[in-house]
């Protein structure tokens, strides 16, 4: 049923036939587990890396751009320890959250412009109280970028941003950035930058079907 | 030795119409659950024939309007309790007497004062300007201030054969002894305390026992009387609950108050100040908006409290009408001149929760800052809010977008594949927001996959209400 | 992956419609689930063409007969079934194929609910494993997930285990996101167990537009509000009774057929085909039923006419037992005879009454007293047989002995073959505005304005009206849904609950029959069918009531014999007839006695002068709502002054009304009118009356109204005669009295009355020691016996028994005085009153502590002796009484050791003894209250009771006096009637709603009530209309109320 009912990533990404990178980690990179076995295997540290930001960019809503950080998310509330959503697009839908796991106590929405939106990602990333801070802001420039990168590693926090694929050329100071596109009716996960990896060309993962 | 006695008959009545001032007439319930009675009813109630002991149904039939609220006894603990903090500046030692009287030995004050009628007179203006009607009466014994407080107010009897000629006069009813006690000893034909203070006392104990017999020594000052003396708490905490709704800042004005002027009776008592105090307003389905008074230095007077408070109210703009206001002030530092801004710049690291909780709000507001809380609903818009999180209730085993647009939007253009679907939601209609639609998980031509409905029974139309993210 | 595929469209007319029946639906006999009736579903299912509808509510039967009777109007097939969750919450729905699965299904369905507390059920696996023949079963999976798959496949296991070839998978879709996948992974499921899979809908609702109701039902069964109620509402309204178009849409067809293959297998049984038998072992070896039936009647007829039977009477003897055999339910008036007979053994009054009841029958069997002897009338028809109806026989008893009777019967025929009778207890508009108003979030307060505004009370004052009085804004949306949703469930079963008095015994175990479930009382079993139910199934029920009046007489006729009187062992021993009796109750003398002794019976006694036993009939059925709503009493009264050859009759009912000069007053008489006007048929006129009973529910008359004036115009009867037979049919309503009954009770009336007449010292003793019971309070049953010259004497430890009793006076035989007992002070137990006694009997008590001791009194028990002023004779006065018994410790051996001082106290003052005297037992007999502040009243212009005896018609004057009685009966139009007692006696006090309305709180609230008005005094009938009322409470201060409000 639950194959129907939510395309179980897991199952899609763990599949045999999927590419997947053997289990040695990098040591240098204190990481979170992204809670996508193969994902976490093409990552230097094994997941999203702790006192850095990442960038996904995506194409569309919808693709399942958050599905890619929900289980790590979820992971974090679990422990009691904070997420904050800055910025987000849309009204984060707290059955499906709670569905993801996510203990909606941790959980906390800023709604803010965009000036505001930075200040106020880099004030959470600085506290040293939040364990990741995810934020939509489209229109960020490098010098921000830049801040933000200094608030995680300040603050040991996760910092994550979403942004649109359309930045996906321009440099970023981002430890890692995951391009997320959409092809023939499936949603593929591609590796554009990752502090620590060794291979410059990683393959596409293909995540929704 | 001067036992003063004040006694507050309004006091329940006070309390539970602590929330808002009653307009019009008002009464006030007490008794079991199942039979509640009036148990106080104001003059403009009285006007109409609403009487002590009448039960609620009777006084709505003489008077529909009639405003009836519960008695709360904690409310009315609270209250006495903010009443000694504001005595504690005349008598070292004040002690409560429940429900409604607070006793204060004001012997050793008398010179401080200037005699009797001057330290009567302050405290009569002073409970007057708070709101408080009171009778009051001293003697040498706390007992017999008591009594006379509640039947004769304003006597003061410095010595004791007075206080004894005025007790032996007394009916028993006003004895201070038990209801029973007093309905067994007129049974046998008694009606003064005069009849029983001849008794034999062997005899007398066997009929109203040892505490019976002990509280006719304490009134006439013939054994000790061991009071317990109120001390001032660490730290203040006050919660009034409205029976209705009360929406926009001026109504929470009046309960606001109430609530500063016991955190400076408070204060005064403890002879120290706050610089920092929260005001938390709850409303509908758990939300609640949090302000927080934060001033550059203690402070301590009733009015510049309210003044701080009312002004950072006013400011705020509330989310929804409030049920409840809370006043917290954990902190009572001892007063004294302000040393620092309170806004100063701090390090980044190493800070807590709420510091930086307050920190995003000093600067973006209130409302900027949310927390999604999961709501047992079919309706989908319905089905979240914004405020605090609770248990997690059940879960329906149906999937669900983690975005959901604030509003539906036609969708353009139309899907063009159904992946599940329909799913039927009719419900809501108790609440004005009834809902029909049949809604289905599609994909988009650019691959993404929303979630969308159609009115049940038709092609298109199609309505945008989610993204799967 | 999914092929693009839009929606079907939703009215597409051309869309083939299968044939389909539905198994799996709950009427409203699933308390706060189901949400429609079976009258609705049946329609409604009809109306779409279904082929079946199964009820299948859950653990119960109690909806079948109505689903019966819906099924028949309908001409659909009725399926009957059950549905259930286990312990280990497997769902299962159990469909009748015959006799035998019905049978089985009565047996679990009695299992699960004996085993748990009222309201509920327990079941096992193992129960349903236990099953034989003759059921098919559905197993509801409900909905599927990854989680729970491995427990559906040994749900799925288990099922075709044990029920291969007779279960089936029900696949309930409800337009839920993933309907397709589901029924996909329950075909499979299906598969691999090789369980067929077939439609059904789990209808809770017969229209898609009840969801709100049902809804609010769901909030009911939670209670919280339906805002709160969150996932345990339905997501939609999917589970009413589909179109079948819609349902070919949501099942493949073979699922759909499937239904109909079920359906054929069940299709074929009748409920009706059950198989009553009435106990047969009262019969003696080697005799049948109706050869003991004549024997044991012939035997009576024996004692009842010791000179002989009059011949009349055999004739009418034989016809009697001759339709008694034709419908055979000899059994049934054996079972009467047995529980009458066993009764009687144990010297408990009782006495028979009903249409059945009143047969010469049932006289010589002993079940009634009423000596068809003295009116013949009554026995020309033996109704109730010949319009093959079960007979009725309800069996008064003493109400302080019933609970003996019924644990006889339950003892003589088992639990198992014994069983009161359901009541259903449903819901009116008041109950359902509390909790529809609960459902919609009300607060309490509001609820409690809801229900006033809602209570009947009120008349004819539309509903947004006086919801607007109560300060409702009826234009919100919140109260437009509760008018509405109130309405909905006005009327919809809420609970079962046990029925007064009616037995159900069966020869094979009841649960053969129909499901028995636990009583909320301990020791009490009732039956899921309640009294129509049990018309409907032709299953046999005798009534055992209570009836305080009968422990009275019992009591009153032991007194008397014990005192060396006359020995009246029957009521039928009591002489008929008796002059003085009658001279008694013409003057409306009748305080205390049965039926002619409240306010409304008293006031008519005087205008209609009952002279004899049918005037007594009469008597205590016009005043009656019936007679007096449908205007037959002024008319009645009218014909009584005029000679008999000067009353006309209508053509035809002289026949039928010349017994009551023309004018209908019982209920058969309206019934038999029917026949003789308007041509109904007995059974017409039998479903009439049975309408009648419930016209709340089944609405009016309408049904029957164009028939009655078409009939009646053909017979040449004139418009305004017909009117005014349907405004009498109309008033009678559900309040019509049957003659049957009114028979019985003029008996008791007589013989109270009789009692009262020439022993008014012993029935007041009696009646006092009854109590409580009646119309009247101690005070004033004490008070009518003083006026009438008996000597009361208050309650002291020294004489009184726990009862009142009656001691003999030294100088003249045979007179007594009242000796008034313990019992009448308030708050003591009997128990204490034997302890009392048994110690006085040892020895004379020396003193209060002797007493104490050898009673073992506590302390409360010492102060109400004292109070009560009991203690006179050890103690002295009240004030000394007190301060000894409460001088009395715990430690008593010690006692005798202390030497008490003993202060002088002061005596109390007449009136402290008047006012302890009524705050103890509610009546002085130092003096009235009133008597103490006559002068005050005087001079506030006050008339005493006896001053009014010879005051003129029509004056105004001012009267005061305790309130004793507040009514306002329902067909009073408003008026509150009050009793007002003072010195010199009673004042009847007509009190009208504007003045009601003026003086509010003075009616409510006044012990002592004062009253301006005029003295009206017509042909006997003396009350004061009231012009303003004063509450006068004040001047006797600690008197507490005294009065009998409102009942």
């Amino acid at each position: 049923m639950n194959a129907i009912a939510s395309p179980n990533l897991a199952q899609v990404l763990d599949h045999p036939g999927i590419w997947r990178r053997s289990a040695d980690r990098q040591p240098r990179v204190r990481a979170l587990s992204t809670g996508w076995t193969s994902l976490d295997a093409k990552l230097p540290g094994g997941g999203w890396p702790q006192g850095a930001l990442s960038e996904i960019l995506f194409e569309h809503d919808g693709l399942g751009e958050l599905d890619l950080v929900m289980p790590a998310l979820a992971a974090l509330t679990q422990e009691h320890r904070r997420v904050i959503f800055v910025a987000p697009p849309y009204l984060p839908y707290a059955p499906a959250l709670a569905a993801a796991g996510v203990d909606l106590r941790f959980l906390h929405e800023i709604h803010a412009g965009s000036t505001e939106a930075a200040w106020s990602m880099e004030q959470c990333l600085r506290s040293g109280c939040c364990g990741a801070v995810v934020g939509w802001l489209p229109d960020i420039d490098y010098r921000s970028l830049r801040r933000l990168q200094l608030a995680a590693e300040t603050g040991d926090a996760c910092a994550m941003l979403f942004r649109p694929a359309t930045h996906a050329a321009q440099n970023s100071p981002a430890a890692l950035r995951l391009k997320v596109s959409n092809s023939d009716e499936a949603t593929y996960v591609d590796v554009l930058k990752s502090r620590g990896l060794l291979t410059t060309t990683a393959p596409l993962l293909r995540m929704r079907a | 030795m001067l036992w003063a006695c004040l006694r507050f008959p309004g006091l329940a009545f006070s309390a539970a119409f602590a929330a808002t001032p009653e307009a019009g007439p008002s009464a006030l319930l007490d008794g079991h659950a199942r039979q509640r009675l009036i148990a106080a009813a104001n003059e403009e109630a009285a006007a109409f024939g609403v009487r002590r002991g009448q039960s609620v149904a009777a006084a709505r039939a003489l008077c529909p309007a009639l405003d009836v609220r519960p008695r709360d006894r904690d409310a009315e603990t609270r209250l006495l309790a903010g009443i000694a903090a504001w005595c504690y500046q005349f008598s070292g030692h004040v002690s409560l007497a429940p429900p409604q009287a607070i006793l204060m030995e004001v012997g050793a004050s008398l010179r401080l004062f200037d005699g009797w009628p001057v330290l009567a007179e302050r405290l009569r203006s002073g409970l007057l300007e708070q709101g408080h009607p009171h009778t009051l009466a001293a003697t040498p014994f706390a007992a017999a201030s008591w009594i006379f407080a509640a039947s004769e107010d304003g006597m003061v009897l410095p010595e004791r054969e007075g206080v004894l000629r005025m007790l032996a006069a007394l009916p028993l009813t006003r004895s201070g002894l038990s209801a029973s006690m007093v309905k067994s000893l007129q049974a046998m034909g008694f009606r003064r305390l005069e009849d029983i203070f001849r008794l034999p006392r062997p005899e007398l104990t066997r009929r109203i026992g040892r505490d019976g017999v002990a509280w006719l020594d304490r009134i006439r000052g013939q054994s000790a009387h061991a009071l317990p003396a109120w001390q001032p708490p660490a730290s203040f905490l006050q919660r009034i609950e409205f029976d209705s709704e009360l929406d926009g800042s001026q109504p929470l004005l009046f309960p606001l108050r109430r609530l500063t002027r016991e955190l400076a009776n408070l204060l005064a008592a403890r002879d120290g100040g706050v610089q920092r105090f929260t005001l938390t307003l709850e409303h509908a389905r758990g939300q609640s908006t949090r302000i927080v008074v934060a001033m550059a230095a203690p402070q301590r007077e009733a009015e510049r409290l309210f003044e701080l408070a009312r002004t950072r109210l006013e400011r705020t703009t509330l989310p929804a009408p409030a049920r409840a206001i809370e006043l917290v002030a954990e902190e009572l530092p001892v007063f004294r001149p302000p040393l620092r801004d309170l806004f100063e710049p701090v390090r980044g690291d190493g800070l807590d929760w709420p510091t930086l909780d307050e920190r995003l709000r000093a600067r973006l507001g209130d409302a900027a800052l949310r927390q999604i809380a999961l709501v047992a609903d079919h309706r989908p818009e319905r089905a979240m809010r914004y405020g605090t999180p609770g248990p997690v209730v059940s879960l329906p085993r149906r999937r669900r977008p983690l975005w959901l647009l604030p509003r539906p939007m036609p969708m353009r253009p139309d899907p063009v594949a159904v992946l599940a679907g329909p799913e039927r939601i009719e419900s809501g209609w108790w609440d004005g927001a009834d809902a029909r639609r049949d809604y289905y998980i599609v994909r988009t031509v650019e691959g993404q996959q929303a979630w969308a409905y159609l009115p049940p029974g038709t092609l298109d139309g199609w309505m945008l209400h989610g993204w799967f993210a | 992956m999914l092929p693009f595929e839009l929606p079907p469209p939703a009215n597409d007319g051309d869309a083939p419609a299968p044939a389909y029946a539905e198994l799996h639906a709950l009427s409203d006999f699933s308390f706060q689930r189901g949400a429609s009736n079976a009258r609705e579903l049946f329609e409604r299912a009809k109306d779409i063409g279904y082929g079946a509808l199964a009820i299948t509510d859950e653990c119960s039967l109690s909806g079948i007969v109505r689903a019966l009777e819906a099924s028949l109007e309908s001409n659909l097939p009725l399926i009957v079934g059950s549905e259930f969750r286990l312990e280990d919450g497997t769902v299962l729905v159990l469909l009748v194929e015959n006799q035998a699965g019905y049978t089985e299904l009565c047996r679990l369905i009695t299992l699960g609910r004996r085993r748990a507390a009222k309201g509920h059920y327990e079941l096992h696996r193992t129960d349903i494993e236990s099953l034989a023949g003759g059921l098919c079963l559905l197993w509801i999976p409900g909905p599927l997930n990854a989680a729970d798959a491995t427990l559906h496949d040994e749900r799925a296991h288990w099922v075709a285990k044990h029920f291969s070839e007779r279960a089936w998978l029900a696949v309930e879709l409800h337009r839920g996101q993933h309907d397709d996948a589901e029924l996909m992974a329950l075909r499979e499921l299906g598969v691999r167990h090789a369980l067929p899979c077939v439609a059904a809908g789990d209808v809770h609702m017969h229209l898609r537009r009840r969801r709100a109701l049902q809804d609010v039902m769901t909030a009911i069964r939670l209670n919280r509000p339906i805002a709160e109620a969150g996932h345990a509402l339905f997501p939609n309204g999917e589970r009413h009774l589909r179109r079948r178009e819609t349902l070919a849409r949501i099942y493949p067809a073979d699922l759909i057929d499937e239904t109909l293959v079920v359906a054929a297998r069940c299709t074929g049984f009748d409920i009706r085909g059950i198989n009553y038998v009435y106990p047969r072992e009262l019969v003696p070896d080697g005799m049948d039923a109706p050869a003991y039936l004549r024997q044991l009647t012939y035997a009576g007829a024996a004692t009842r006419w010791p000179e002989g039977i009059p011949e009349r009477l055999v004739e009418r003897i034989e016809k009697e037992l001759m339709l008694v055999g034709q419908m055979q339910y000899e059994a049934f008036f054996l079972t009467v005879q047995d529980i009458v007979r066993f009764a009687r053994s144990r010297e408990i009054l009782c006495q028979g009454r009903g249409s059945a009841a009143n047969s010469v029958v049932c006289f010589c069997l002993g079940i009634t007293e009423v000596n068809p002897a003295q009116i013949s009338t009554l026995f020309e028809r033996f109704i109730s047989i010949e319009r093959d109806e079960p007979p009725d026989i309800d069996v008064d008893f003493e109400h302080e002995r019933r609970e003996e009777v019924l644990q006889y019967v339950f003892n003589k025929y088992g639990r198992e073959r014994a069983a009161l009778a359901a009541t259903v207890i449903s819901y009116r508009r008041k109950s359902a505005a509390r909790d529809v108003g609960r459902a919609l979030g009300l607060s309490e307060d509001q609820l409690d304005q809801l229900s006033h505004a809602y209570s009947h009370a009120h008349g004819d004052v539309p509903i947004t009206v006086r919801l607007q009085e109560r300060g409702f804004d009826i234009g919100s949306r919140t109260l437009r849904q509760l008018v509405v949703l109130v309405e909905e469930l006005n009327g919809m079963p809420r609970h079962l609950s046990q029925h007064v008095g009616g037995f159900v015994i069966s020869d094979t175990p009841l649960h053969y029959l129909v499901p028995v479930e636990n009583a909320a009382m301990d020791d009490r079993t009732i039956i899921q069918w309640d009294k129509d139910d049990l018309e409907t199934m032709k299953l046999l029920k005798v009534d055992c009531l209570a009836l305080g009046m009968l422990t009275c007489m019992r009591k009153a006729v032991e007194l008397l014999r014990k005192l060396g009187g006359e020995d009246y062992r029957r009521l039928a021993d009591i002489p008929m007839d008796d002059p003085d009796t009658y001279t008694m109750i013409q003057n409306a003398d009748t305080v205390g006695v049965f039926q002619i002794e409240s306010r409304a019976q008293m006031s008519m006694l005087p205008r209609l002068k009952p002279a004899c036993y049918y005037d007594l009939v009469i008597q205590v059925a016009i005043v009656r709502p019936g007679p007096i709503q449908g205007g037959m009493v002024h008319p009645y009264l009218q014909r009584r002054k005029l000679p008999a050859s000067e009353i006309v009759y209508e053509h035809g009912v002289r026949p039928v009304l010349e017994r009551t000069l023309g004018v209908p007053i019982f209920q058969e008489q309206v019934m038999a009118i029917l026949q003789v006007v308007a041509n109904f048929t007995a059974g017409e006129s039998d479903e009439l009356r049975r309408s009648m009973a419930a016209w709340k529910r089944r609405g009016g008359l309408q049904k029957f109204e164009p028939r009655i004036r078409r009939n009646m115009a053909e017979n040449g009867y004139t418009p305004e005669f017909t009117q005014q037979i349907i405004d009498q049919i109309q008033g009678f309503g559900s309040y019509g009295f049957p003659e049957s009954h009114s028979a019985g009770f003029a008996l008791i009336a007589y013989a109270s009355s009789y009692m009262k007449c020439h022993h008014p010292a012993v029935f007041t003793c009696a009646l006092l020691n009854s109590q409580p019971m009646g119309f009247y309070a101690p005070a004033q049953l004490v008070a009518d016996l003083r006026r009438h010259g008996v000597e009361v004497r208050p309650p002291d430890v020294t004489a009184s028994d726990w009862d009142c009793t009656l001691e003999r006076l030294p100088n003249t035989p045979d007179t007594f005085a009242l000796r008034l007992g313990l019992r009448l002070i308030g708050g003591l137990s009997a128990d204490l009153g034997v302890r009392i006694v048994a110690a006085r009997a040892e020895t004379p008590f020396r003193d209060l502590a002797d007493l104490a001791r050898r009673a073992g009194m506590n302390r409360f028990e010492r102060e109400r002796l004292a109070d009560a002023g009991a203690l006179r004779v050890l103690s002295g006065h009240r004030h000394r009484a007190r301060w000894e018994s409460s001088g009395i410790e715990r430690a008593l051996p010690l006692l005798d050791n202390v030497a008490e001082e003993r202060p002088t106290l002061r005596p109390p003052t007449l009136t402290e003894n008047v006012f302890a005297d009524y705050a103890t037992h509610g009546l002085s007999l130092a003096a009235h209250p009133l008597s103490l502040i006559r002068k005050n009243l005087q001079s506030r212009r006050v008339r005493r009771a006896s001053e009014l005896e010879t005051t003129r018609n029509g004056a105004w004057i001012r009267h005061a006096g305790l309130v004793t009685v507040r009514q306002r009966p329902q067909t009073a139009s408003g008026i509150t009637f009050v009793t007002l007692e003072d010195e010199t006696g009673q004042v009847n006090v007509i009190v009208r709603p504007r003045v009601a309305e003026a003086c509010r709180q003075a009616l409510l609230d006044a012990v002592l009530l004062a009253v301006d008005g005029q003295w009206q005094s017509i042909d006997g009938v003396r009350h004061l209309v009231a012009n303003r009322l004063h509450d006068f409470s004040d001047l006797l201060p600690a008197l507490g109320s005294v009065s009998r409000d409102f009942h």
